[in-house]
């Protein structure tokens, strides 16, 4: 039990450095360029940022997954994915 | 022409980096140490004078070079170059002394909206101005800091990420272009 705790940890430590440096990369890109495109695909990878902050009570407190249902997060997945979308087809 | 203006801010690099550690050298020196082409580290040298990026002193029979320091403005248009496209535009507008559009589109290979970004930002940025040349518009470099700043700068990890970043997202269109 200990084991599955710990590589669940493991897991969501590491999605969140991978999210937070995808992230951290394309802010700076939008912060250089300061054009909607960019705005709106470092928005889209904002919310995956979210998502994966989201996951981390779970650990915690056993009633969040409760409060949160799995659609929360698929929504802001999906919403993420709209604002990629929007701003790489954005000319 | 992109690659050779690439090579020639290289070596000026290379001899700005050499004086700035070795400061005060003469021209016979700095060529016996950086084994460069006489004419070639003349040349070179000429150019960053004329665009006060060294200076010379006379020391009795020798003419000795020196690096001159950046100043604030020097670092704001440096900090605004960080982007290798950005300074590619840059480079190619001050080989050619004005660059239309549609060059500097040929020589890149960018898609238009992506260039005009690009160039957006750079006059926003005052590091080059557009000119009404005729019927035809032409981008010009601002002033001297510039070729100073392409020489200066050094990219760093986060300018290459940056870079790549900007090269997926910028670059990459999956619409045909509107005519």
């Amino acid at each position: 039990m200990a084991m599955e705790i710990m590589i669940d940890m493991i897991i969501r430590a590491g999605l969140i450095v991978a999210t937070a440096f995808l992230f951290g990369v394309v802010f700076l890109a939008y912060l250089r360029m300061k054009n909607r495109k960019m705005l709106f695909i470092s928005l889209g990878f904002a919310a995956f940022l979210v998502n994966a902050l989201l996951h981390i009570p779970e650990l915690i407190n056993e009633n969040y997954t409760r409060m949160l249902p799995e659609n929360v997060f698929l929504f802001i997945d999906l919403v993420g994915l709209i604002l990629i979308v929007i701003g790489i087809l954005k000319d | 022409m992109l690659k050779e203006a690439i090579l020639e801010n290289n070596r000026r690099r290379e001899i700005f980096i050499f004086l700035k550690a070795n400061p005060g050298l003469h021209l016979r020196e700095l060529q016996r140490r950086l084994k460069m082409p006489l004419t070639s580290l003349e040349y070179h040298l000429d150019y960053m004078v004329r665009k006060k990026i060294i200076y010379r002193e006379r020391d009795g029979r020798f003419t000795r070079f020196y690096v001159m320091l950046l100043d604030e403005e020097d670092k704001k248009v440096i900090s605004a170059l960080r982007q290798k496209r950005l300074r590619e535009i840059v480079l190619i507008a001050l080989g050619k002394e004005g660059a239309k559009f549609q060059e500097l589109q040929g020589i890149l290979g960018l898609p238009s909206s992506t260039l005009f970004y690009y160039i957006k930002y750079l006059t926003d940025h005052d590091i080059i101005i557009r000119m009404q040349v005729g019927a035809e518009t032409v981008y010009n470099i601002r002033n001297d800091r510039v070729a100073k700043a392409l020489i200066v700068y050094k990219p760093s990890f986060l300018d290459n990420l940056v870079d790549k970043a900007l090269y997926t997202f910028m670059e990459t269109h999956f619409r045909k272009p509107k005519e």
